[in-house]
């Protein structure tokens, strides 16, 4: 595998995470519990994601594909369990 | 070697995403005081404390980014030097926060020894990366 193959790989990855952490999925009639741990974890593989991305890319170089902005919304929108 | 316009349409988007990413930064991420009131249940703010602190650190890289290593920044003959200066500083207040959760006496959830683990991860590994990325370039 080349380095622009790798590349491309990781790029579709990141690209993917975005989107798929864009909307709420399929879940709509969950209960609130259910709803409330999928947030969670779509927020955790966005922070993952986002975070990889701007150390790795950031120190290398190279194209940065999150933006920061909906970040900020999915952290916010995780809803608190007591 | 990418050819002349493709690099010129990431310099674009590079352009759009920083912008995007200085205009967020001050108001959203500088704020712990108010994000501490929303958050009220304790151990969730503490893990969203946690959680944050390698926000700031990834932040701090993409200022790297727009410094130093971006495509913009290399096209460019010379570096800039107050957005260096910007991502150093980021740098430097990334590695005192992290210091700031060492001693973090309630940490909920967190027991004492994976705190202390977790900031020496942070705190070792991508920072001599840094150090060493700006030496190169």
């Amino acid at each position: 595998m080349s380095d622009l193959d790798r590349l491309a790989m990781y790029e579709a990855a990141v690209q993917q995470v975005y989107t798929l952490c864009q909307h709420d999925g399929i879940l709509i009639n969950g209960s609130p519990e259910v709803r409330a741990a999928t947030a969670i974890v779509r927020a955790r593989i966005f922070w993952y994601a986002h975070v990889h991305e701007g150390i790795t890319t950031g120190l290398r170089g190279g194209r940065l594909l999150m933006f920061v902005a909906p970040l900020y919304q999915t952290l916010h929108a995780v809803p608190l369990i007591s | 070697m990418p050819s002349r316009s493709f690099r010129n349409v990431i310099s674009n988007r590079d352009q759009d995403d920083l912008e995007v990413f200085q205009r967020q930064l001050p108001n959203e991420i500088k704020s712990p005081n108010q994000l501490r009131v929303e958050r009220t249940n304790l151990a969730h703010s503490h893990a969203f404390r946690f959680a944050t602190a390698p926000l700031r650190l990834a932040n701090a890289c993409r200022l790297v980014h727009s410094a130093v290593t971006g495509p913009k920044a290399r096209a460019a003959s010379k570096i800039d030097g107050k957005r260096l200066e910007a991502a150093w500083e980021a740098l430097q207040r990334s590695w005192e926060e992290f210091e700031s959760l060492r001693s973090i006496t309630r940490a909920g959830i967190v027991g004492a020894e994976e705190r202390i683990r977790f900031v020496d991860g942070w705190q070792v590994r991508p920072c001599p990366g840094c150090h060493v990325d700006l030496l190169i370039y």
